[in-house]
């Protein structure tokens, strides 16, 4: 039972399910890049090259991630990245796997990474594109929902009613956020999923099980951010785990674009504990709580029954 | 070998030659008889290349620039809207000086939307860092994909090989195809110095700021600087090995001439009838076909116009709020020099109006007596 | 900064990055600074004598049996023992109850301690060496032996006198076999005598030995514990038939011969009361009562022995008291009991306040009463000057009478408490002389503040049910004392033992190395002291402290700012 195997997940100290929850102890990633303190981003990427380890290239589009990265001359990553513009993660992904390929080299896992805007906005054509040619690539959204490396503006990806610099208290976000993983599924890509930073285990255990897929693997990963959500630093992975828990943020694998895993059963906490701790939220009136509540439990039913 | 074939097949057999491995493309009309006959090519495997059908020009460069950075031969062909499209990622290819051979239909941009030949999309790419090669026939398209590779490939610039759309694309003519073998020997195999290597981990293209940013600019200027050498040390060496050889510049009965009519693409061989005409007149009336517009060679063509009083140049493009581009270039590159000749600018076949000897005739004549250069001079409207 | 690291012609092609972000310490940006700070976990707190719990816990974990018994033992020197008798405060502290249920921590430290018994494992002595200082212990019960194993491991000779033939205390005489096996406290008492502890049994100070013979040791411990029962003020109490529980049970205990009718009833709410009714249940008594003045709810006695003596068919009637104990032939015949209203008790004398209600009360006929109303202490032995004129002895905050080389610990001092109490008692009181023969004032380490339960971050536990010993059927037990509980085998004390929160003691969970975005903490091994943060790196932002699920970490300012 999926639930019972996440529950046992989060205890790191089952001996049981030791070799299933062992963290790959080599990192693929130094210290000193430029991420904001407390970074999710920073996090998605850390657990995720540690489940691809090192034959892996990046490719890496416009996104907060161009600038943790590092500034040149220096790479917080021991991998090759390719720094590329912000809608071409997916297409920039499939030439170099194209040539790899050219090249005999069918190991090494070609590895797009980009934000929410550049997955659920502008780069959601040549994702498309690459999913329906099923490129032989991983795909990672690290989703912090919104524009956040340009000053926190409302993406596609943002929910709804939160703030942002472009959605003020005044006139919030207005529409829900997009679906992106049934986006993925439409196109019956052979494995898409989604994963949080506050689920470390699961999310590398995701990583690690999409290295092992030929075709495109899509992973959306759920990456708090401090100065863009309005949160202290400390709580990102509380706010993140919250976000699961309160099922705002189910964690589940889609294969072959039709065969739905809960991979966790959440606690079913209320969203309200989840949106008070973040700023975004802060102008939230008790209905619009309810609203986010209700629609938070429709979807949650809705994703229920594709489970089934 | 000799084959009767569609000047866009000649540059599939080019590109077929040149060993390219990786292949992505977005039909657009009149590119697409490129894209159809390396589709065969590669599905037969008389091709080894993978072809990505990608769904944007947009990602289709972009698929191009990862798998240049991965270390492969790469091309894809476009027009017009296509070329517009991929804006963007040309400046990215090029600031990642990364070889990319592109094959440009020329096609004017809408609306009204139209689909003939103008060369407003690829000259209005002229700031992007690309080379640019304007073809007057399918053999000049075939040689000239070829030297491209090669000129990339050392100055490790990317470049467009521009043919006008159906005058060029779609026009049959006997076409001497290159032997593998020599061809070969022209192009060795393209080993990056630098490439995505997980035994050698960079990162390519990281933020640098302004205390840096410039000098990479002034590295690509001088790489452009230097692409003006080494193309025409390409087309030397592609004479020697082949037998042909084109230039920089097109010079057409140019030595004695007075008035020097200028263009670029198909136009060149109306142009050239009607200067054979006009010396059957005994006026002392010559061409120079541009054929490589980035870098502008400015030695060349200050040499080839030394002589000439006036100019006529015909551009099928326009910079609006301007002149012709060709126009401008041309004034800019003769204005440093010591002989300035009167230059007066034409434009003329945009959208694939038909510019006929008339045509040519007429500007011949404009050119000798109408008033100041600077104005724009339009042939065949009709208003 | 970057300018300077090309000279001319060196800058690539393009910004292609070959040196690491190393290079570029962020540890400037912190303004807070994390760190691993250790709190006390509520068990330890709880116990008396102070065993390190969530340390020997986690190296049960481990499987390292062995050096978990000799944590324990650095406290108590009777896990087996004290794993069985123990009423472990430990598990009412423990933050787990609030969150499913307590761990099973007495059930673990028997396991330890049987372990070691079946390996032979010996008490060691403490570094330090021998010392000349010779102490009398006066009383063989848990505080005294405790005192005398702390102070002989510390390298002093120990004298132990104990008035009864065999040493134990409470521990032999009071409680029934059927909770300790004999061989179980034997062997324990075996392993002290090992280590050098001298035993003089059979032995009363103040008639077999006198009081002034004790002056040639250099300092004396009086532990002699609550050995005489209050007298049992009903009209019928010198009826044949009727005991006290005290004697009762030492009497039981010594293999003297016991006998009981076929209805008994004892009276008491204590634990001892308990002792009594269970053990006459396994001599035969086919009806036991327990008669206790406190309502149900309120009884002294531990719950867990409520709950037995209730399996084991005990009738507790609470609330009542005896009025008087009908006899006939000079036996006892009847009870007559009434419901009483219950005003409480003196902790220390055990002293109780009550009315009986009006009207009738209720007759019961039995063979055998047995009362356990509590225990005072015989202070006969000592000087008028030394015992003062109270029930217990006065002591000073470091267990010593005024003035003199003796110290007491242990319920003559503190009145009726638990076992676990008297062998903290022990220890500290070793402390306390050794202090005292040394010149010099040492004190137990201050422990850091104590982790409540809402300072836990729960996401990283999962319910989890206790394990719990298996019980001898009713039928077994009551054909004999063979020991009820069974304990836990290995691998359930492995698994008891991985449902520790280890609240405020690092356990090697991993989340700190986890979490951190920066990869600032490097670990050398998943535990206590092994993970190491890289201050050039961290840039502050505290979530591997919100995340330490035990709250073993703490986040401090950087700078302290000026107003």
């Amino acid at each position: 039972m999926a639930r019972d195997k996440a529950l046992k997940l989060l205890n790191t100290r089952d001996p049981a399910l030791k070799g299933l929850l062992e963290v790959p102890e080599e990192e693929y990633m130094y210290s000193g890049h430029n991420a904001c303190p407390g970074c999710g981003a920073a996090q998605a990427m850390r657990f995720v090259l540690k489940a691809l380890g090192n034959q892996t290239i990046n490719v890496l589009a416009a996104s907060c991630w161009s600038g943790i990265a590092g500034v040149f001359p220096y790479s917080a990553l021991k991998i090759p990245v390719l720094h590329t513009a912000f809608e071409t993660a997916a297409a920039a992904a499939s030439g170099v796997r194209a040539s790899l390929d050219m090249q005999g080299d069918k190991e090494t896992v070609v590895l797009a990474w980009a934000g929410d805007g550049g997955t659920f906005d502008i780069g959601l054509q040549a994702l498309s594109g690459a999913g329906e040619r099923n490129e032989d690539i991983l795909y990672v959204c690290y989703d912090n929902e919104a524009y956040m490396n340009t000053g926190v503006h409302r993406s596609s990806a943002t929910p709804y009613l939160a703030w942002t610099a472009t959605t003020p208290v005044i006139h919030p976000q207005d529409r829900p956020k997009k679906d992106i993983l049934a986006i993925m599924a439409a196109h019956r890509i052979p494995y898409a999923a989604t994963a949080s930073v506050a689920f470390p285990h699961d999310l590398i255990e995701k990583a690690g099980k999409a290295k092992g897929i030929r075709g495109t693997r899509f992973l959306h990963i759920y990456s708090p951010c401090t100065p863009g959500w309005r949160y202290s630093p400390e709580l990102g992975i509380k706010i993140a785990r919250l976000a699961v828990e309160s099922k705002v943020f189910p964690l589940y694998e889609v294969e072959g674009g039709e065969r739905y895993t809960l991979s966790y059963r959440p606690r079913a906490v209320p969203v309200r504990e989840y949106l008070r701790l973040q700023g975004r939220f802060d102008h939230l009136r008790e209905e619009e709580i309810g609203l986010i509540q209700e629609e938070v439990d429709r979807r949650w039913e809705r994703l229920l029954r594709w489970c089934t | 070998m000799e084959k009767v074939i569609l000047s866009s097949h000649a540059v599939a057999y080019a590109v077929k030659l040149c060993r390219a491995q990786v292949i992505t493309a977005f039909p657009i009309t009149p590119q697409t008889a490129i894209i159809e006959k390396l589709a065969e090519f590669c599905a037969t495997g008389e091709l080894r290349a993978r072809f990505i059908k990608v769904e944007s020009e947009h990602s289709g460069m972009a698929a191009l620039i990862g798998a240049s950075s991965a270390g492969s031969r790469t091309f894809t062909a476009t027009s017009s809207q296509g070329l517009a499209l991929m804006h963007e990622v040309l400046h990215w290819a090029a600031g990642a000086r990364l070889p990319i051979v592109m094959v440009n239909g020329n096609r004017a941009l809408g609306p009204p939307w139209n689909l003939g030949p103008e060369h407003t999309d690829s000259l209005s790419q002229r700031d992007t860092g690309w080379l640019q090669f304007y073809c007057e026939s399918g053999q000049e398209a075939i040689d000239t994909v070829i030297q491209a590779y090669r000129v990339a490939e050392e100055v490790l610039l990317p470049v467009i090989v521009a043919l006008d759309g159906y005058y060029l694309t779609h026009t049959t003519e006997p076409i001497d195809i290159p032997e593998e073998a020599v061809v070969d020997e022209y192009l060795p195999p393209y080993h990056p110095k630098h490439k995505l290597d997980v035994a050698d981990p960079k990162a390519f293209g990281g933020f640098a700021g302004p205390e840096l940013y410039m000098e990479f600019r002034y590295k690509m200027f001088q790489a452009m600087e230097e692409a003006q050498r080494v193309a025409a040390k390409a087309d030397l060496d592609f004479r020697r090995l082949f037998g042909r050889g084109y230039g920089l510049v097109d010079p057409y009965r140019l030595e004695d001439a007075e008035l020097a009519l200028v263009a670029a693409g198909t136009l060149a061989s109306t142009a050239r009838e009607v200067v054979d005409a006009r010396r059957g007149l005994g006026e002392k009336v010559g061409l120079l076909r541009i054929r490589l517009f980035r870098p502008f060679p400015r030695a060349e063509v200050r040499q080839a116009l030394a002589r000439v009083s006036k100019v006529a140049v015909i551009d099928r493009a326009i910079s609006f709020g301007h002149e012709g581009i060709v126009s401008q270039e041309l004034k800019a590159a003769l204005y440093g020099g010591e002989h300035r000749p009167l230059i007066y600018g034409f434009v003329a076949g945009l959208g694939g109006r038909d510019v006929t000897p008339e045509d040519l005739e007429e500007a011949l004549d404009r050119a000798g007596k109408e008033g100041p250069e600077e104005e724009v001079l339009w042939l065949g409207i009709r208003l | 900064m970057v300018k300077g690291l090309f000279s001319p012609g060196m800058l690539p092609l393009i910004s292609i990055s070959s040196r690491t972000t190393l290079d570029t310490p962020t540890g400037s940006w912190r303004y807070m600074r994390p760190l691993y700070q250790d709190r006390t976990p509520p068990c330890q707190d709880g116990c008396p004598a102070g065993e390190k719990v969530q340390g020997y816990l986690d190296l049960a974990k481990k499987r390292k049996f062995n050096e978990a018994w000799r944590l324990i033992v650095e406290d108590n020197p009777l896990p087996a023992v004290m794993g069985r008798v123990c009423y472990h405060p430990c598990e009412s502290a423990c933050n787990r109850k609030d969150y499913d249920e307590a761990i099973n921590i007495h059930a673990v430290e028997r396991f330890l301690g049987d372990s070691a018994l079946a390996q032979g494992l010996e008490l060691e002595p403490a570094s330090g060496g021998e010392r000349g200082e010779h102490i009398a212990v006066v009383g063989s019960g848990p505080a005294g032996l405790s005192a005398a194993y702390q102070l002989a491991r510390r390298g002093y000779p120990v004298t132990v006198f104990e008035a009864l033939a065999s040493p134990g205390g409470v521990l032999r005489a009071g409680i029934p076999p059927y909770r300790l096996p004999r061989p179980i406290l034997d062997r324990e008492i075996g392993r002290l005598q090992a280590l050098g502890v001298e035993f003089r049994t059979g032995i009363r100070v103040g008639v077999d030995l006198r009081w002034e013979e004790l002056q040639r040791y250099q300092a004396i411990f009086l532990a002699v514990g609550l050995s005489r029962t209050r007298p049992f003020p009903v009209e019928g109490a010198r009826l044949k038939g009727f005991y006290s529980g005290l004697e009762f049970l030492r009497d039981f205990n010594q293999g003297h011969k016991v006998r009981v009718g076929a209805r008994v009833a004892v009276i008491g709410g204590g634990n001892v009361a308990i002792d009594v009714a269970r053990t006459a249940r396994r001599l035969g008594a086919e009806e036991v009562s327990l008669i206790s003045l406190e309502p149900k709810g309120e009884l002294p006695a531990h719950p867990e022995e409520l709950e037995q003596a209730r399996r084991e068919g005990i009738r507790l009637l609470d609330g009542r008291g005896v009025r008087r104990i009908q006899g006939r032939n000079s036996w006892v015949e009847a009870l007559e009991v009434a419901r009483v209203d219950f005003q409480g008790r003196d902790p220390v004398t055990g002293a109780v306040a009550f009315t009986f209600r009006k009207g009738k009360g209720m007759l019961i006929p039995v063979e055998t009463v047995i009362a356990a109303i509590g225990q005072e202490a015989d202070l006969s032995f000592l000087p008028q000057e030394i015992r003062g004129g109270g029930w217990l002895l006065p002591v000073d905050d470091h267990g010593r009478l005024r003035d003199t080389n003796i110290f007491a610990g242990g319920d003559v001092v503190t009145g009726p408490a638990r076992a676990v109490d008297a062998i903290g008692a022990g220890k500290r009181a070793a402390l306390a002389i050794h202090s005292y023969l040394q010149g010099v004032l040492l004190e137990e380490a201050k422990l850091p503040p104590v982790v409540p339960y809402e300072r836990l971050n729960l996401a990283y536990f999962i319910p989890a049910k206790r394990a719990e010993s298996r019980s001898l059927p009713i039928r077994e037990r009551l054909a004999g004392f063979t020991e009820v509980e069974s304990g836990l085998s290995q691998g359930m004390v492995r698994l008891e033992a991985e449902r520790c929160m280890s609240c405020g003691v690092c356990n090697g969970c991993d989340n700190c190395w986890l979490f951190c975005p920066d990869l600032a903490i490097s670990r050398k091994a998943r535990e206590r002291g092994a993970y190491v943060i890289n201050y050039d790196y961290c840039k502050g932002c505290g979530i591997c402290v919100e995340e330490c699920p035990r709250t073993a970490m703490a986040l401090e300012e950087e700078v302290q700012w000026r107003r």
